[in-house]
């Protein structure tokens, strides 16, 4: 049969999908036509046996699937949510970072202790285990159970990467680099200790996992850390050597180091987390404040955090207001249970907190590197509220080096060089408005005075040796937060431009107030896209016990600097002292 | 607001147990029309739990000028079609169909009724199946789902005169499809 328009009508007729003129037309058609007739027919047959068929039912309730996948699509990437997202990289060129990454000798290691670690915590994960953990997805919509569920699965890893931690920790407090295969190998040597520990019985817990502190390790477990690809060691190179005396905490030293290296695990273990097959490619920046307990009350905190659209849980946000971040006296129990190592720390962890209220909390978010930069900006211009502020970039990932620009001391060690910094570029700058050329070599001859002076002073106070060119960069304790010109309004801008170690580095190659990577604004185009996670450890602190040698211990240690000298750094004067000295 | 305007609502609110409601609430029809332009039962469930994730990964860019099942399902459709284009081809439907348990058994039917009940079903989703798969669509819309030419037409990105257009050539198409495999059945010797 012929296809005639008036055959097309024929089925809309039958769905009723005719206009009046339409259905007319129809009607004087199938009148005079008896074929068109026994056509309507055929059609109204053919419909109706395809309505007839019985429905197929999908059986099973997919929802589960749905928000899991969901979830996991969130944080692996691809599926990013449309919501606050800078331009990404090309993805050929993503993939051929990945690709580069796994083809390398540390990817391939990290690959098969990531897959170990998948098996073991398969193969053993149990309820008991689950603990709160706040995770802030910057990205709506959250769909914050399925993370919870997943960190809570893989919670235990963390347990191993802390003694390993705090081996690094202890390397660093000692001024020793270990080898990557020393490392390697005691990375082993501790998974096969807490694998005997494992084997013996285990202390009963003394508090229900619910209530446990956020930062406390838990009870020891046989999931482990799979060994990384390096030959075996004794199971005594993990132990301290015996020749070296551990110094005792010092009131106001607080023995920072111990509670970076509990911080350090966490984030390591949500580094092994991410290399057993979640998360591949966003490591974790430790960012430690000490907040006023107004400012807790107040959940100021969380405010910053809803300012830059990182999204905490209500649930979560409610939690911390209605007093997680008091912390648990019952806390003190479980160090007791702890094995030597582990308690040591935690018995320097407390000694720091006698310092303190007594109260912190821990809080996960995942954000761009755009709204880390802004929230710890806003932390800066805060610090009636935030005390002190130290930030911690994974090592090796250079996005978050610049990041180390927000930490400050206390306020009373934290105004160290701005002042002295302000006078030489004054100095340098007589008219106030000198032409950019000028600008430029007037502020690199006072970034580099101030430069030597900071490196002088961080010899003195304690923070060792600073590689040449990356003076800047180092954490000095009496640095204050800056801001970075980039030309922007909104965001610094180049009447407010006060030179760092980055932008020193700029105006040095000539790119003064350009993008330098990690300064840009949320924003900005030119900011990486990539997310990455950021571990804040809030600690409640009495203005009025904030003492200068406290504040200065938060700062964050050089990844260079001998960690031996910052335990004398307590008995040296407070950096910010020296530069006032320093100034006259 | 409706009910699904609000569930979108709480979601974007966080609680994404709304959208759990969102995925039962619209799961099974979802599936019963995707089934027949996906060719089996398990592509089916993966297009359908892909659209549905794609749909809360998108949630914020969902317009409210359009329904959500509309949206969805035109998510679901792109899916279905980049799926299909992508993986192996189609194998009948019948194992969907044995699969699902889909149809109930009338227990009142005799045993060779219920045999020629579900032959019929069969021939007449392989006849499905073979249709172009720009008429699967708009066929499976209309008939199995029971979409309007509106909803099609926004479903499947589509004028609504090609939507009339390829519903009526799909159908005929069926119609010769059915003809023919009922003409062989009524013929001596089958």
């Amino acid at each position: 049969m012929n296809d005639l328009p008036e055959h097309e009508l024929l089925s809309a007729h039958l769905d009723g999908e005719l206009t009046a003129a339409e259905e007319a037309c129809v009607g004087q058609f199938l009148s005079e036509n008896p074929a068109a007739r026994q056509l309507l027919d055929d059609l109204r047959n053919v419909s109706v046996t395809v309505q007839a068929l019985p429905e197929l039912r999908l059986g099973e309730d997919l929802s589960g699937h749905v928000l899991r996948q969901a979830e996991r699509a969130i944080l692996t990437g691809p599926g990013k949510p449309s919501i606050p997202e800078p331009a990404s990289p090309p993805p050929t060129r993503r993939w051929q970072e990945l690709f580069r990454r796994a083809v390398t000798s540390r990817g391939v290691a990290w690959s098969g202790a990531a897959l170990a670690i998948a098996l073991l915590i398969m193969l053993s994960s149990s309820p008991e285990r689950q603990r709160e953990r706040d995770v802030a997805l910057a990205p709506k919509p959250p769909a914050r159970d399925a993370v919870a569920t997943a960190e809570a699965e893989q919670q235990d890893v963390a347990e191993v990467a802390e003694l390993w931690a705090a081996d690094e920790a202890r390397d660093d407090r000692l001024g020793v680099e270990a080898d990557p295969e020393t490392k390697s190998a005691r990375k082993e040597a501790v998974t096969r200790e807490a694998l005997n520990r494992a084997a013996a019985p285990a202390p009963a817990a003394a508090l229900p996992p619910s209530e446990r502190p956020v930062a406390l390790p838990p009870p020891p477990k046989p999931e482990l850390a799979a060994p990384r690809m390096a030959p075996a060691m004794p199971l005594d190179m993990a132990e301290e050597p015996p020749d070296v005396p551990r110094q005792p905490a010092k009131p106001g030293q607080l023995a920072v180091e111990e509670a970076e290296a509990r911080d350090n695990a966490m984030a390591a273990g949500e580094l092994e987390r991410r290399e057993a097959g979640i998360p591949a490619d966003s490591p974790v920046l430790l960012v430690h404040c000490d907040i006023t307990p107004e400012a807790a009350r107040e959940g100021a905190f969380d405010q910053i955090l809803a300012s830059q659209q990182i999204v905490l849980h209500d649930d979560q946000a409610q939690a911390r207001r209605a007093g997680r971040f008091a912390r648990s006296q019952d806390a003190d129990r479980e160090v007791g249970e702890l094995p030597g190592r582990a308690k040591r720390q935690l018995a320097d962890f407390d000694a720091r907190e006698r310092h303190s209220d007594g109260a912190f909390d821990v809080v996960l978010v995942e954000a761009t590197p755009g709204q880390v930069a802004a929230t710890l900006d806003q932390l800066a211009q805060l610090p009636d509220q935030f005390l002190a502020v130290s930030v911690k970039p994974a090592p090796g990932v250079a996005s978050q080096q610049d990041l180390r620009r927000f930490s400050r001391a206390a306020p009373p060690a934290g105004r160290g060089l701005e002042e002295p910094k302000q006078r030489l570029r004054a100095a340098a700058m007589p008219d106030g408005q000198p032409k950019p050329a000028e600008e430029a070599k007037a502020t690199e001859a006072a970034e580099k005075q101030v430069d030597k002076m900071e490196q002088r002073l961080s010899s003195q106070a304690g923070e060792g040796a600073v590689p040449p060119g990356r003076v800047g960069s180092a954490p000095m304790a009496g640095r204050g937060p800056q801001r970075f010109g980039n030309g922007r309004a909104g965001y610094g801008g180049a009447g407010s431009l006060q030179l760092g170690a980055p932008q020193a580095d700029a105006v040095a190659s000539g790119r003064v107030n350009g993008d330098a990577k990690g300064l840009a604004p949320p924003e900005s185009e030119s900011e990486p896209a990539d997310q990455y996670r950021v571990l804040f450890v809030l600690r409640v602190v009495s203005p009025d016990l904030m003492t200068a040698p406290a504040a200065s211990s938060i700062a964050p240690a050089a990844p260079s600097a001998p960690a031996a000298d910052i335990d004398g750094a307590a008995a040296e004067p407070a950096p910010a002292a020296e530069a006032k000295d320093d100034n006259g | 607001m409706s009910d699904d305007d609000l569930l979108i609502e709480q979601t974007l609110a966080g609680r994404s147990a709304a959208f759990g409601e969102l995925v039962c609430k619209y799961q099974g029809r979802l599936f019963n029309t995707v089934v027949h332009v996906a060719g089996n039962a398990e592509d089916a469930r993966d297009i359908v739990q892909d659209a549905f994730v794609q749909a809360f990964l998108k949630l914020e860019s969902f317009r409210h000028n359009a329904a959500f099942y509309t949206w969805l399902y035109r998510i679901a459709f792109n899916t279905a079609i980049s799926h299909r284009r992508s993986r192996r081809p189609a194998v009948s439907i019948e194992q969907a169909r044995a699969n699902t348990n889909a149809e109930p058994v009338d227990t009142t039917e005799g045993a060779d009724a219920v045999l020629l009940r579900k032959e019929r079903c069969q021939q007449v989703r392989d006849a499905i199946a073979r249709l172009k798969e720009e008429y699967r669509a708009v066929v499976v819309l209309r008939e199995i789902d029971g979409c309007c030419y509106e909803t099609i037409a926004e479903i499947l990105d589509l004028p609504i005169g090609t939507v009339r257009s390829r519903l009526y050539r799909g159908r005929m198409q069926l119609l010769q499809e059915l003809k023919e495999t009922f003409a062989a059945e009524e013929t001596p010797g089958h």
